[in-house]
């Protein structure tokens, strides 16, 4: 694409009117031309002022100035020699009283039109914004998960797994540090808190799988119960041989044998 | 002689004797201390691992901690001059029975006695400072903290008592109640607390704005604070959990008791 054909098609860019096809080409032809570039920029700059920018009335002096000027002008035209005149036959789209309508109606529609672009730019405008700071704050969020879970204390690591609650959705590599999180932190608060973390995740295969899996190698009675609740909640029929080895287990609490019996029950 | 020179003599007899006396009696109650310093203790951690007996830890405005034990002293054989007591989990470097090892701002202590000796210890540590407990239930028993204005970590089998604490707290507890009471409650970190089959009694400050996030198996909740956001929602396997804010919501306190139940007392 050549720089003459890149100019017009600029603010259709800006506005995103153009198919994949063309937006690329234009991309590849921004990516090796400094004046279209420069061109772009300034672009965007009108575009940014002009939705910036007040709408501005017409003060009342300009209308009675344009009457005036309008009965002058018409003033100069009126017939001083009837003689001298050739009369333009009388069509009612020549009155001067139509003029005057049209030029309204004109001005009327072109405002209208005005709105309505500015309105579609300015919402378009912060479509876009939003977009990206929601994914700046979500990718701030996984940093934070990641950062705060090797902190010394085991608030901050509670803290850390909260701020999954907002994360919409858990891409691998955060839902294994929240599986190993399950499976290794040495404060079993914090263990506990990855169950509920991950329980927000149990539509997917793999992190049922993995809540089944810790199921049947915890010990820790706290844990027991917890990931027996969730499991239970989703109906998760192969969770029931793990609870059975819970309620077989000697060492097994009273109380989480209980929890155990009961989710059992709900599941078969 | 004169009555005031015997009089003399008798006075200053008593003081020797009393005197006497006094150091004899040191020879036997003989509280046996160890102390280390610490710096920056609002950075600082104290970790207590594997303590027998009872726990009560206050503390104090100071860079000192001090552990002292009323346990009857065990001199060493005479062979053993020169070499330091070995136990399985670790080497006593104390002279009570605790093992003492210092990382950067972290101090952990491990007490080495085998669950069949008390150690009968108290310990006083600079109230600004991180406390973390771990211990097990064949040797625990009830922990007592007063005056801490850092995190408190406890995992453990017994009651856990607070007092004047300001938190974050990260409490775990098989087989004991928790019972806490703030005196200013840090609400910028999460809390979460975990009981088996004890009950768990929180007097909270009135003006506390938390996210509180409760979770009883076979308990009740009971409180006399107003709850104004209030969704209830009645899942878990034949459980309650309850999602309350209070003062306008804040920072998660999560609080899960499997068959005892909650209380949440309005304090100052």
């Amino acid at each position: 694409m050549k720089c003459d054909e890149v100019g017009p098609k600029m603010v259709d860019y800006l506005d995103k009117n153009l198919s994949d096809e063309i937006r690329e080409e234009i991309e590849k032809h921004l990516g090796t031309c400094e004046r279209c570039l420069d061109e772009l920029r300034d672009s965007q700059e009108l575009l940014k002022l002009m939705s910036q920018a007040e709408m501005i009335k017409p003060p009342d002096s300009l209308r009675i100035n344009f009457y005036y000027m309008l009965h002058s002008e018409l003033k100069k035209y009126a017939v001083t020699d009837p003689k001298d005149v050739k009369t333009i036959p009388a069509k009612w789209y020549r009155s001067v009283s139509f003029g005057i309508a049209a030029g309204v109606a004109l001005l009327i529609c072109g405002t209208f039109i005005g709105m309505l672009l500015y309105s579609g730019l300015v919402k378009e405008k912060n479509r876009n914004e939003f977009a990206l700071l929601h994914s700046e704050v979500n990718a701030l969020r996984k940093a934070a998960l990641f950062t705060m879970l090797n902190e010394q204390s085991s608030s901050d690591r509670i803290q850390a797994l909260n701020y999954v609650d907002d994360l919409e959705n858990a891409d691998e590599p955060v839902l294994d540090v929240l599986i190993k999180t399950l499976n290794t932190d040495k404060n079993v608060n914090v263990r506990m808190a990855a169950a509920y973390a991950l329980a927000k995740f149990a539509d997917q295969r793999s992190v049922v799988d993995s809540l089944v899996a810790s199921l049947g190698k915890q010990n820790d009675p706290i844990i027991q119960v917890t990931l027996i609740n969730i499991l239970v909640e989703r109906k998760e029929q192969s969770a029931i041989k793990p609870i059975q080895q819970i309620i077989n287990d000697k060492s097994t609490l009273i109380e989480v044998k209980q929890v155990a019996e009961n989710g059992v029950k709900a599941l078969i | 002689m004169s009555i005031n020179l015997k009089m003399k003599i008798m006075k200053t007899m008593k003081f020797s004797l009393v005197t006497l006396f006094f150091l004899f009696a040191m020879g036997f109650l003989s509280a046996q201390e160890y102390k280390t310093t610490v710096q920056n203790t609002q950075d600082a951690r104290l970790i207590l691992k594997d303590f027998n007996g009872e726990l009560p830890i206050e503390g104090y405005s100071g860079t000192e901690i001090i552990i002292s034990s009323t346990a009857e002293k065990v001199t060493p054989p005479e062979k053993a001059k020169g070499l330091k007591a070995v136990f399985p989990a670790g080497t006593d470097n104390t002279g009570i029975g605790l093992d003492v090892q210092k990382e950067g701002n972290i101090v952990t202590v491990q007490c080495l006695l085998p669950f069949s000796r008390s150690g009968d210890y108290t310990i006083k540590v600079p109230d600004n400072m991180a406390l973390e407990l771990k211990s097990g239930c064949e040797r625990s028993n009830d922990v007592s903290i007063k005056n801490m204005k850092n995190e408190i970590d406890i995992e453990t089998c017994h009651d856990i008592d607070l007092q004047d604490v300001s938190g974050p707290l990260v409490l775990s507890t098989i087989s004991g109640d928790i019972t806490i009471s703030y005196s200013n409650i840090n609400t910028a970190k999460s809390t979460s607390i975990n009981s088996i089959s004890g009950d768990i009694d929180i007097t909270m400050p009135l003006k506390a704005s938390v996210n509180l996030e409760l979770t009883t198996i076979n308990g009740g909740f009971y409180s006399d604070f107003d709850f104004t956001d209030s969704s209830k929602d009645l899942k878990r396997v034949g459980g309650n959990e309850l999602k309350l804010a209070l003062n306008g919501g804040g920072i998660k306190y999560s609080i899960n008791a499997v068959s005892g139940n909650i209380y949440l007392r309005k304090g100052k």
